[in-house]
């Protein structure tokens, strides 16, 4: 069974084999092997090549998305004409550009086939499809949720406090941003022939109040998600998210990539029926700086706590970060401690 | 219950609501009622400001409230800074802030900046993005009692030590404390690079702040 057959058996509720494990995909492809990351996104054959590569390194483990342009979470603010910058070892960052709350008004839905980076989203989208080898899928790019990408343009801070001063413009600039990522994908489909999944990043979610969650997230994260019901949802929010745990998993998602703020036994027995769970091993002190051994047995326990019945994916709480060494580790706890049926002291 | 301490007491209660028209109006009435700036910021603001702190800890608050609250604060400072003056009421301390380089992120700097304001600080805001050598340049030049760095991103924490190593080279290491801080920093990390103080949220980084101007 492959990692990504073992990742799709879980999405489904299931038990596979053994419990998949999956890493999100990044910068990490290009600075491993001493790429520049703005190299990497802007030369397709090299993006190929380091994604290949990576997959060949860590064939025992799923990438969320698979092989896919991944312009970073550039690119559907750079459609709205923010400035781009790159980094030679990590990822592109923008600049917000709604400085008054009035620019709202004047903001429309941008084209992907003509705006910012996305022409080239599927332009890469496009190359990869027709250059990959034969057993690799491609996925399309991530996609940011529509309170990231409304953030993204208004800047963290004011976009959250216009939730109190100006809530009519906060839903306007969340219609935007939702019309604007369904538009995208649609885009993305066009170019494919049609995907089998969408995967969103939202973390702003978890940093605000249930009643704002309800008011200014959870009806945009539904319009997208309800919009492309025949794929398979997959949702990263890497901030604590218990506070609206149920709600979240109502806006229709099937695997959710959680923090690792959040108690993972009771995230699975609260939304564990419904939903795959995947995650979340605290990223910093314990995937990127713990030993082999302190990794392993992190995943020994997630494993049990969340493994039984299925339905579960290991993966890391937070961005996938490297180093190689963590990846292995992750990967060989799956392999000695989550073989289905799961049998843990 | 007297005028003054009733507007001291419905502000600090409108601060806590997170009712940002009823603090501003409250704020004109306590001015126009001559209740001295000092009061007004320690027993309505500050008190407040620590209330949501307090219901943020709690997970009753959350960041848009934290925002709200050092929104605020700052529109607070602004309209006592005047009466202040007046008063002679000195600064606490300067104290130059900023993100590092490759570091956009500025809702921890700006609360914390919110805070320490309330505290009496004189604060200048070199804002995100900031490179070592504007680091070193804004010591040279405002010459602060102390420099306030964060870093949200891990990969952005060896801006920290660089800032540092820059400050030694250009012999201003001694003349100015420093203080970090940032979701991924810690404790044991703020030492390994030679730091002298770190906040690990905005209150903590008022109290370490006082105690290092008391080093001074």
């Amino acid at each position: 069974m492959t990692p990504r057959e073992r990742f799709m058996i879980a999405a489904r509720l299931q038990e596979p084999d053994q419990v998949p494990v999956a890493f999100l995909r990044g910068s990490y492809d290009a600075t491993r092997i001493g790429l520049h990351v703005k190299d990497y996104i802007f030369d397709y054959k090299k993006k190929l090549n380091a994604q290949l590569k990576l997959m060949e390194r860590f064939s025992g483990c799923a990438f969320v998305p698979g092989i896919n342009p991944d312009f970073g979470i550039v690119a559907e603010a750079s459609a709205f004409g923010t400035e781009v910058f790159y980094y030679e070892k990590e990822p592109p960052m923008c600049t917000s550009i709604i400085k008054q709350i009035e620019e709202i008004d004047r903001i429309k839905v941008p084209d992907p086939h003509r705006d910012g980076l996305l022409p080239k989203v599927l332009e890469a989208y496009k190359y990869l499809i027709d250059n990959v080898p034969s057993n690799c899928e491609v996925d399309p790019q991530a996609i940011r949720g529509p309170m990231d990408l409304a953030s993204a343009l208004r800047g963290v801070g004011p976009f959250l406090s216009d939730m109190y001063k100006h809530p009519e413009h906060v839903h306007k600039l969340m219609e935007i941003a939702t019309q604007t990522q369904i538009d995208f994908v649609k885009a993305m489909d066009e170019t494919s022939g049609g995907s089998n999944i969408i995967f969103m990043c939202d973390d702003i979610p978890g940093l605000i109040s249930p009643k704002f969650f309800e008011e200014f997230g959870f009806p945009y994260m539904k319009k997208i998600f309800q919009t492309f019901s025949n794929k398979l949802k997959i949702y990263h929010n890497c901030k604590n998210s218990m506070h609206i745990l149920e709600r979240l998993a109502n806006t229709s998602f099937q695997v959710f990539n959680f923090s690792f703020e959040n108690n993972i036994a009771e995230t699975k027995k609260r939304i564990g029926k419904r939903t795959c769970l995947m995650g979340n091993v605290e990223p910093i002190g314990i995937f990127l700086k713990g030993s082999q051994r302190e990794i392993e047995d992190i995943c020994r326990e997630q494993i049990k706590m969340a493994g039984p019945g299925g339905g579960y994916i290991l993966s890391v709480g937070g961005g996938c970060y490297g180093p190689d060494q963590s990846m292995d580790a992750m990967i060989s706890a799956a392999d000695k401690y989550g073989k289905y049926p799961i049998v843990i002291d | 219950m007297e005028n003054s301490e009733k507007t001291i007491t419905d502000l600090r209660e409108a601060f806590v609501n997170i009712d940002s028209n009823r603090v501003n109006e409250l704020l004109k009435k306590a001015i126009e009622e001559n209740i001295p700036p000092r009061e007004i910021i320690e027993k309505a603001i500050r008190q407040g400001a620590d209330e949501v702190g307090k219901k943020y800890e709690a997970c009753e608050y959350f960041l848009p409230e934290l925002v709200m609250s050092g929104d605020m604060m700052k529109e607070a400072i602004e309209l006592l800074k005047p009466m202040m003056q007046a008063d002679g009421i000195s600064s606490s301390g300067k104290i130059v802030f900023g993100t590092v380089k490759g570091d956009l992120h500025d809702i921890g700097k700006n609360i914390v900046i919110s805070m320490l304001s309330v505290a009496g600080f004189d604060i200048t805001d070199a804002g995100v993005d900031i490179s070592s050598e504007k680091f070193v340049s804004e010591v040279r030049e405002k010459k602060p009692d102390i420099l306030c760095m964060s870093s949200l991103l891990t990969h952005t924490m060896p801006e920290l030590n660089l800032v540092i190593e820059e400050l030694k080279k250009a012999g201003l290491r001694n003349k100015v404390k420093i203080m970090v801080g940032g979701r991924p920093v810690t404790e044991e990390y703020a030492r390994e690079i030679g730091a002298d103080s770190f906040g690990k949220d905005a209150y903590e980084a008022v109290e370490k702040a006082k105690q290092l101007m008391k080093k001074r």
